[in-house]
C-alpha cells in the first residue's frame, strides 16, 4: 500500500517518543547507574564493579584480603562453561556427564569460597522457590479445563466462579489472605484444626511456611484464570474422535490424557510457561510488601523486593540498579533455557 | 451404548469435584464479606457474644462465617475514617486516562508496524520486543531520578504519562492488525484514502473486540498497580486505592472488619466491570494467547 | 465474520476521497513516487498531535502553576494523634502570617522516614517535616537546614526554656538541625485486675528483671488454668537489650554493640521466653497482634507503655491500670527507650524564613500543652504541668517523668533502617530456632559492622 514516507513516522511518533523517553533512556541510565554509588543526596561516585562484587562476589575463606572478584570470576566461568555445554549437547548421556562435572566443580569451589552477600543468594533462592507455584498452578488450570470441557449443567456458572479470583487482585485481596493465614484465628488453621488438633503452622510468621502460604494464595488466584481459559480453548480444538479411537483401542483415561491431550496443549503450555517465568521473576513484590514486609527473617523477600528495599528504603541506588540487571540476566537465561527445552517438545 | 453408566458416574464425580473446587475458590471471598460485617467494638461484642467478633473461641468456620448481627455500618465508616473517596477518584482517573492513552499510542504504533512499510521497521520492532523481557525494576529507579530532576515526582503527570507507553499493547495489537485481510484496505486505497483514514475507517472499527480487551486488561492492571505509585507518590491527594489501603492498614492495624470492608470497596468496581464485560475477558485471553 | 464489509464506511470514503490513487502492491510500493490524493489530509494528523502534546504539557505544568503572590508551605507528618494539634498550630501561624498557605502531607507511620527522604531527594516541595528517632537518616545526608542563624537572629524564641539534653539530640556535629516539642518515654504498664485475680503482689519501683519475668510466668500459668483471665503475663516485640547491659550500637554509633557473653544471654533469654516457654506473647511488628490492643482487650497483663499511649489507655481501658518504671536490668542499671518528637526544615526549602516561623509555632508552648496527653513537653517550664494536666488518679503517670534520667538515646546514624532491619533478621532467625544463638550473635555483629563500615553515607 502506498503512503508518504513521513506518514509511518507520524503514526509512530507518540509511541516511539514515549518509548525512548520512558523505556530506552532509563534502561541505558540504569546500566550506567549500576556502576555508581549514589544516594541521591551526595553526588554520584563511580565504583566500577563494586556493586556487582558486593552482591555476587565470593571471597576466599580465611583469606579476606583476596578480592572477591577472583571468586566471582571462577564461579561465573564454571557456570558459563556448563551453560555452553548444555546448550550444545542434546544427547542424554553426555548432557548428564557435563552437568555432573559442572556440579562437582562448583561444589569443590564452594568449599574454599564463601559469598560476600549470602543473603542475596538466599533471596535468589526465594525467587526460584516461588516460581514453583507456576507448574502447580498450570496443573490445576489444566485439570479444571479438562473437567470443564465436558458438557455439564451450569458450565458457564462454573467458569465464572473460577475466573472471579483471578481478576480481584490487589492490596485488598492480600489483606484478605493475610487474615486467612492468621495463625490463631485464620480460616486455614481453623480448617486444619478440625482434622489435626494441634493446629496448623504459623504461616506468615514462620520462616518455613511463609513461602508456601504465598504459593497457595497464588494458586488460588491463578488456577481458574486466563490460563484455564487458554487451556479450554486448546482442548476444544482437540478432535473428540481421537479420544473415541483411543477408547476403542482400550486405552484408559489417564493414558488417553498423556498420549492425546498433553501433546495437543503443549504450545499453550509453552506459552504460559514463558510468560509465567518472565512475570514470576519480577513478581512477589506486592504480596511481600503488604503481607509480610519481606517475611520473617527475609523468608518472603524476592529479588524485586530486595531491589525496592535497597533503592527506596536505604537509598543505595547503585546497588539496586546492579541487582536489577542481575535479575534481568537471570530472566534472560531462564527464558532461553526454557525456549530450547520446550522447542524440542512441542508438537503442533 | 453400554458405556453410558460409567460415563455418567464419571460425570457426576466430575461435577461434584467442580462444585467442591468452586466452593473452595469462593469461600475466601465469602469470608471477606463475613468478616466485613463483624465488629470490633467491645460493647457490641459483650451484647452479641464472642461469635460476633473476629477472635472467637469456637473456631468453626461455618458458624463463624457470618455474625449473628450484621454490622453494615463498617462500609460507610471506611469513608469517614480516611479520604477513600479521593483514592477512588485518583484510581479511576488514572486507570481511565492511562487506558485511553495506551490504546491510542499502541494502536497507532501497531498500525505502523503491522501495515505500513518503512525503513527500519523490523529493527525498531525488535527493540520493542527486546524490552518486553526487561523487568520493571530496571527502569523504575532511573525513572524516579529523571522525574525528580524534572520536578515532576508527586504529580499527576508522572502517574499518567509514563504508563501510557507500553510495548506489550503494541505487540498484541500488531498481531491482530496483521490478521486483517489486505483487500479491505486496498479497496479503501482505491477510493483515495490516505493512511490515517484507512486506519480510522477500516482498521479501528474492525478491531473493536481487540481494543476492548486490551482496554479492559490495561484498566485492571492500572487499577491494581502498586509499586509504581508507591515509589512516585507521597502526598495524600494523589494516592490511589492500593496506597490508600496501605495507609488504612497502618492506622487501623487490628481492626479486621474495617479492613475487610475497605478491601471490598476496592474490588467492587473490578467485579462490576467483570460482570458487565465478561465476554471480553474470555475472548481476550484467547486473542493474546497462542492460536493452537 | 469479523471482516464483514461495511457499506456505510464505504459510502464515507466515496464522499471524502475525490481522486483515485494508483494501486500499489508489495513492499516497494512506497518507494515509487506518486502524489497522494489529498496532500492536505495529513494536516489534521499534525494538528491532533500538536493538540495532544499541548495537553500533555498543560497537565505537566499544572503542578507548577505558581501563583507568585501566595506562598505555600508544605508540612509533612505522620498524622495520627498529632494531626489536630498540628492543624491548630498551622491556624495560629496563618493568623500571624496571612497570605501564606500551608498544605499537609501525610505519610503512614511505618514508612514515614523513607517517604520524607524520598520527597526531599526528589526535590518535591517540602518545607517543614516532623522529626523523631530517624534524625540520623537526614542529618548525615545534609537534608536539613541549619537553624543556628535563625536562633541567633530571632529574639522571640528562647531556646533556653527547652531542656538542653533534648535539644542536643537534634545537633549533628554541633549544628542544630531541628527543634523538639516533646520527649517520648517508655515505661511499663500493668493490668491491676489481672494481678488481683492471680493473687500476685504489684510491681514496685525497685523491681528487677528477674522478678518481672517471674510475674509474667505466673500470670501466664494462671491464665492457662482460668478462662476469662489474662492469657499472657507479658507481651513484647523483643525483650530489650538494655536489661542485659548491651545495646544495638556502640556509643559512637560506628560499631555493633552486640558482643560478648551478655549479648548471647540476651538472645538466649528472648528465645526461651518468646518461643520456648511461650510465657511472653509476641506482639508488635511482625505479627498481626498490636501491643496496645492486646493489653486493652485484657489478653496481656503487662506491656511496654509509651508516652503516646496515655490517651488510649485513659479512654479505652476497662480495668484499672498502673504505670511503673522499667525493672532494673541484670547489670543493676535501669534504662529505657526514649526519643524526641520535633520538627525540622528541609534543606531544599524555597522559603526558609517562612518555614522558620511555622517551625516555631509547631514546637511552641501551645503545641506542647495541646499534646500533653501524648508526650512529655520539651520545655522545662511545662514539664511541671505534665502530671496535673493528665490527671488520672492511681495511674502513676509520674513513672514517665521518673524514667527521664535513665533514658538512653540511640546514636543517630544514617544507616538506621538497614541496621535495624539486619537486627530484626537475625532475631527472627533465632526465634525460628534453627541455628545456635552463638553463631547468630557472631554473624549479627559481623554483618552490622560490615554495613556500618561500607555505608556510602559516611564516606
Amino acid at each position: 500500500m502506498r503512503n508518504k514516507p513521513l506518514t509511518p513516522w507520524l503514526f509512530l511518533a507518540p509511541s516511539v517518543l514515549g518509548f525512548a523517553a520512558f523505556t530506552l533512556f532509563p534502561i541505558v541510565f540504569s546500566l550506567a547507574l549500576a556502576f555508581c554509588a549514589w544516594d541521591l543526596f551526595r553526588p554520584p561516585r563511580w565504583v566500577g564493579w563494586d556493586n556487582f562484587q558486593q552482591l555476587l562476589g565470593f571471597t576466599v575463606r580465611e583469606a579476606p584480603s583476596i578480592p572477591p572478584g577472583l571468586g566471582m570470576t571462577l564461579l561465573a566461568g564454571c557456570l558459563v562453561l556448563a551453560a555452553g555445554v548444555i546448550l550444545r549437547l542434546r544427547g542424554g548421556a553426555r548432557l548428564g556427564l557435563a552437568v555432573g562435572i559442572a556440579a562437582v566443580a562448583i561444589f569443590v569451589l564452594l568449599q574454599f569460597l564463601e559469598p560476600v552477600n549470602e543473603r542475596f543468594w538466599y533471596y535468589t533462592g526465594n525467587t526460584f522457590y516461588l516460581l514453583l507455584g507456576l507448574p502447580l498452578s498450570m496443573a490445576c488450570s489444566l485439570g479444571l479445563a479438562v473437567l470443564l470441557n465436558q458438557t455439564i449443567p451450569g458450565r458457564n456458572l462454573f467458569r465464572l466462579a473460577f475466573f472471579l479470583p483471578s481478576i480481584v487482585g490487589g492490596v485488598g485481596i492480600y489483606l484478605l489472605w493475610k487474615w486467612i493465614f492468621n495463625t490463631d484465628y485464620g480460616l486455614i488453621n481453623s480448617v486444619i484444626s478440625l482434622v489435626h488438633p494441634a493446629g496448623g503452622p504459623a504461616w506468615l510468621e514462620s520462616r518455613a511456611w511463609a513461602k508456601n502460604a504465598l504459593i497457595i494464595m497464588n494458586i488460588w488466584a491463578t488456577a481458574g484464570g486466563a490460563n484455564m481459559v487458554l487451556y479450554l480453548a486448546a482442548l476444544q480444538n482437540v478432535d473428540p474422535q481421537l479420544h473415541e479411537a483411543a477408547c476403542l483401542d482400550g486405552a484408559g483415561k489417564w493414558h488417553q490424557f498423556l498420549a492425546i491431550t498433553w501433546p495437543m496443549v503443549s504450545p499453550t503450555t509453552a506459552f504460559i510457561l514463558i510468560m509465567g517465568i518472565i512475570g514470576g521473576f519480577q513478581g512477589g513484590f506486592d504480596a511481600a510488601y503488604v503481607m509480610t514486609r519481606g517475611g520473617p527473617a527475609g523468608a518472603t523477600t524476592t529479588l524485586s523486593y530486595f531491589i525496592y528495599e535497597n533503592g527506596f528504603r536505604y537509598f543505595y541506588m547503585g546497588r539496586a540498579a546492579a541487582a536489577s540487571w542481575i535479575l534481568f540476566v537471570m530472566v534472560l537465561g531462564l527464558s532461553l533455557l526454557n525456549w530450547k527445552w520446550m522447542s524440542s517438545r512441542i508438537t503442533y | 451404548m453400554r458405556t453410558r453408566n460409567p460415563l455418567s458416574l464419571a460425570k457426576t464425580g466430575g461435577l461434584l469435584l467442580l462444585v467442591a473446587v468452586g466452593i473452595t475458590m469462593l469461600y475466601p471471598l465469602l469470608w471477606m464479606v463475613g468478616t466485613a460485617v463483624k465488629t470490633n467494638d467491645p460493647e457490641a461484642l459483650l451484647r452479641e457474644g464472642a461469635g460476633a467478633g473476629v477472635f472467637p473461641d469456637d473456631r468453626n468456620i461455618l458458624r463463624n462465617l457470618f455474625p449473628p448481627v450484621w454490622h453494615w455500618e463498617n462500609f460507610p465508616e471506611v469513608f469517614r475514617v480516611s479520604p477513600f473517596a479521593r483514592y477512588y477518584f485518583n484510581s479511576a482517573v488514572i486507570a481511565l486516562v492511562v487506558t485511553a492513552g495506551q490504546l491510542a499510542t499502541s494502536s497507532l504504533a501497531a498500525y505502523a508496524f503491522g501495515r505500513l512499510i518503512f525503513r527500519g521497521r523490523e529493527k525498531i520492532f525488535f527493540l520493542y520486543l527486546a524490552t518486553l523481557m526487561i523487568p520493571a525494576s530496571v527502569t523504575l529507579i532511573p525513572l524516579f531520578i529523571m522525574m525528580s530532576w524534572a520536578g515532576l515526582v508527586d504529580s499527576y503527570f508522572v502517574l499518567l504519562v509514563p504508563p501510557m507507553f507500553s510495548a506489550y499493547g503494541t505487540f498484541m495489537l500488531r498481531q491482530f492488525f496483521k490478521g486483517i485481510p489486505d483487500e479491505l484496505e486496498e479497496a479503501a486505497c482505491i477510493d483515495g484514502c490516505n493512511a490515517l483514514m484507512r486506519f480510522v475507517h477500516v482498521v479501528l472499527p474492525l478491531s473493536g473486540p481487540a481494543l476492548a480487551t486490551l482496554g479492559i486488561f490495561t484498566f485492571l492492571g492500572n487499577w491494581q498497580s502498586f509499586l509504581y505509585p508507591l515509589v512516585m507518590v507521597s502526598s495524600d491527594r494523589l494516592k490511589t486505592i492500593p496506597l490508600g489501603l496501605l495507609d488504612f492498614v497502618d492506622q487501623n492495624s487490628a481492626n479486621w472488619p474495617l479492613l475487610m470492608a475497605a478491601s471490598i470497596w476496592s474490588i467492587l468496581p473490578v467485579i462490576g466491570i467483570f460482570l458487565f464485560g465478561q465476554r471480553f475477558f474470555v475472548s481476550g485471553t484467547r486473542l493474546g494467547g497462542v492460536k493452537g | 465474520m469479523m471482516w464483514k464489509w461495511r457499506s456505510s464506511t464505504e459510502n464515507n470514503w466515496r464522499a471524502r476521497c475525490s481522486r483515485p490513487c494508483p494501486l500499489g502492491r508489495g513492499d516497494t510500493a512506497f518507494l515509487e513516487h506518486s502524489p497522494p490524493a489529498r496532500p492536505r489530509s495529513d494536516l489534521p494528523t499534525t494538528r491532533s498531535y500538536l493538540g495532544i502534546l499541548l495537553l500533555l504539557v498543560l497537565v505537566g505544568c499544572s503542578r507548577s502553576t505558581v501563583n507568585t503572590e501566595t506562598v505555600t508551605l508544605h508540612l509533612m507528618s505522620a498524622g495520627g494523634y498529632n494531626r489536630t494539634a498540628e492543624e491548630e498550630a498551622v491556624a495560629r501561624f496563618r493568623a500571624k502570617n496571612p497570605g501564606i498557605q500551608v498544605e499537609f502531607m501525610q505519610a503512614p507511620g511505618r514508612d514515614y522516614y523513607v517517604k520524607a527522604l524520598a520527597t526531599i531527594a526528589a526535590g518535591s516541595e517540602l518545607d517543614v517535616l516532623w522529626m523523631g528517632s530517624g534524625f540520623g537518616l537526614f542529618s548525615w545526608r545534609d537534608a536539613l537546614l541549619p537553624l543556628d542563624d535563625f536562633l541567633r537572629d530571632d529574639a522571640d524564641f528562647s531556646i533556653g526554656l527547652y531542656q538542653d539534653a533534648v535539644v542536643d539530640w537534634y545537633r549533628h556535629r554541633g549544628v542544630l538541625l531541628g527543634l523538639p516539642y516533646g520527649i517520648d518515654v517508655q515505661a511499663m504498664v500493668y493490668n491491676r485486675s489481672a494481678f488481683d485475680a492471680a493473687g500476685l503482689p504489684y510491681p514496685t519501683p525497685d523491681w528487677t528483671f528477674d522478678e518481672y519475668v517471674e510475674m509474667a510466668r505466673r500470670l501466664t500459668a494462671f491464665g492457662k488454668m482460668n478462662a476469662g483471665a489474662c492469657r499472657y503475663g507479658a507481651g513484647v516485640d523483643k525483650i530489650a537489650p538494655h536489661y542485659f547491659g548491651v545495646s544495638l550500637l556502640s556509643e559512637d554509633g560506628a560499631k555493633s554493640g552486640f558482643h560478648g557473653k551478655a549479648a548471647r544471654e540476651w538472645l538466649d533469654t528472648n528465645v526461651k521466653l518468646l518461643r520456648g516457654e511461650r510465657s511472653f506473647l509476641r506482639v508488635g511488628a511482625q505479627g498481626t497482634l498490636d501491643r496496645l490492643s492486646e493489653f486493652l482487650q485484657g489478653r496481656v497483663a503487662m506491656v511496654e507503655a509509651y508516652s503516646w499511649d496515655v490517651g488510649d489507655l485513659r479512654d479505652r481501658a476497662r480495668f484499672p491500670w498502673v504505670l511503673m518504671v522499667n525493672p532494673l536490668g541484670r547489670d543493676g542499671q535501669r534504662a529505657g527507650w526514649a526519643s524526641s518528637s520535633g520538627f525540622a526544615i528541609s534543606a531544599k526549602t524555597k522559603y526558609p524564613r517562612e518555614a522558620w516561623h511555622l517551625l516555631k509555632e509547631l514546637v511552641g508552648a501551645e503545641m506542647q500543652v495541646k499534646l500533653m496527653a501524648t508526650t512529655v513537653p520539651a520545655r522545662t517550664d511545662l514539664q511541671a504541668r505534665y502530671l496535673e494536666t493528665n490527671d488520672i488518679p492511681g495511674a502513676n503517670l509520674s513513672a514517665f517523668l521518673e524514667m527521664l534520667p535513665y533514658v538512653k538515646i540511640a546514636p543517630r546514624i544514617p544507616e538506621l533502617l538497614e541496621v535495624s532491619q539486619e537486627n530484626d533478621y537475625w532475631f527472627e532467625l533465632a526465634l525460628q530456632g534453627d541455628d545456635k544463638t552463638e553463631d547468630i550473635m557472631d554473624r549479627l555483629e559481623h554483618s552490622t559492622n560490615l554495613i556500618l563500615s561500607t555505608s556510602p553515607a559516611r564516606q
